[in-house]
């Protein structure tokens, strides 16, 4: 790597340390890019040779955000026990618990999720995409075992569980529900929603 | 002089109530200009994108007029917000009010959610994402007024449970709240995948079955 390389890796490195300070501090609508360079000791001007925007930079974090937990979560969810339900349920859980860390970053990312552009909406999406991935193996193999029914609509079925699950999150914040509390609602609302895929014992 | 003194204690009695009226009829008025600014360019620009100035210039006066009224862009938003929300409201009443099966009816009042919103989409927009971001209190007013519309639905489902289509047992609060995530989740896709009104209602439809479907009584 050339000197000129390295320079922009520790540059970049620096600026998505400290946007990633500012976002959990003061949020992602407050955070300047000025304020960024500021914080990363760099100019401005070197802000934008290492990213496109804020958005760009924010988009960044949540990458590797994401990693993070979805290597977590894989690793486990072979480990997983229990009914089709408590597996999906143990992957929230773990889910929330990780985000909680870092709940002002996950608020800041789900409002700056509803007005970000399209590129970004679709690197996210693609994200998301394994994320359901996960629930849907876990679907997947409760049909397979015969505790889901064979035709319920998975698809349906996984995007109404991120919806129920995403939303949660401003019940976190708002309500300043601990992961546990958290969990508990998730158990409540899993109740619900699997009523209507579990397979009924044949009388 | 001593009649100026003696006619002031009637002067408020006889004379301010007209003044006040008048006044606070302007002030309403000018209220409402602001309000109808505020709406249209947020809808067209989007939360960030909308500042004071364009909004005053917009309405036709001073920013010194808007401050007046509003204590700042965030006040403004969340009374346009509210004022939705009561419009929403008031379609939702109307569509609950015709008879239908449980699932038809829930349907019929959320898609009058969709029409609503759907006119006007990147206010909509603005409205979600400012309700991940604004502040605990700003978080309990808007929760008052959501708990209006949560109310309609809850309603639809005791009606349903009474007509006997759904048990006659269950968390109102838990069915209606998941079924206003899924409704809100689809909002996404209107957005960035640009559902219109029959692809959302489709949608819902299927959602709504889900969410009944273990609490059908056969």
């Amino acid at each position: 790597m050339g000197v000129r390389e390295a320079q922009k890796r520790a540059t970049r490195e620096k600026v998505v340390e400290a946007a990633r300070q500012l976002f959990e501090e003061i949020g992602y609508e407050e955070t300047t890019i000025r304020m960024i360079a500021e914080r990363a000791g760099v100019s401005v001007g070197s802000v934008f040779t290492t990213f496109e925007s804020k958005v760009d930079i924010f988009n960044h974090i949540l990458f590797e955000k994401f990693e993070a937990l979805f290597s977590e979560l894989k690793q486990i969810s072979p480990y997983l026990k229990g009914s089709t339900r408590d597996r999906i349920a143990s992957l929230m859980s773990i889910a929330y618990g990780v985000e909680s860390r870092q709940l002002e970053l996950m608020i800041s990312h789900l409002g700056a999720s509803h007005g970000w552009p399209a590129r970004i909406e679709e690197e996210s999406n693609q994200r998301h995409g394994r994320l359901l991935g996960l629930f849907r193996a876990a679907l997947e193999q409760g049909q397979a075992s015969g505790e889901i029914r064979t035709d319920a609509d998975l698809d349906l079925f996984s995007e109404m569980l991120f919806a129920v699950y995403v939303r949660n999150y401003r019940k976190a914040y708002y309500e300043k529900l601990t992961p546990e509390a958290l969990s508990a609602l998730t158990e409540r609302q899993l109740a619900l929603l699997f009523e209507g895929v579990e397979a009924k014992a044949s009388a | 002089m001593k009649q100026t003194s003696v006619r002031v204690p009637y002067e408020p009695v006889e004379v301010a109530p007209v003044t006040t009226n008048r006044r606070v009829l302007s002030k309403i008025r000018t209220r409402q200009k602001v309000l109808e600014a505020a709406r249209q360019l947020f809808t067209e620009r989007g939360y960030e994108a909308s500042t004071i100035r364009d909004i005053a210039k917009h309405a036709g006066m001073s920013t010194g007029a808007v401050f007046a009224n509003f204590e700042d862009k965030s006040d403004l938003f969340e009374a346009v917000l509210m004022e939705d929300m009561e419009r929403v409201a008031e379609r939702m009443r109307a569509a609950a009010a015709v008879e239908a099966p449980v699932n038809d009816k829930l349907l019929s009042v959320f898609s009058a959610g969709y029409e609503y919103h759907l006119e006007h989409l990147p206010l909509m927009q603005a409205i979600i994402a400012q309700s991940w971001l604004r502040p605990l209190n700003a978080e309990l007013r808007a929760r008052a007024a959501a708990k209006v519309l949560l109310g309609i639905v809850g309603d639809a489902l005791r009606d349903g449970s009474r007509a006997g289509e759904i048990q006659a047992e269950f968390d109102v609060r838990l069915v209606s709240e998941t079924l206003w995530d899924g409704y809100l989740a689809n909002y996404r896709r209107a957005v960035y995948d640009e559902w219109g009104l029959d692809t959302l209602r489709a949608r819902l439809a299927d959602q709504i079955e889900l969410v009944l479907a273990g609490l059908r009584t056969k």
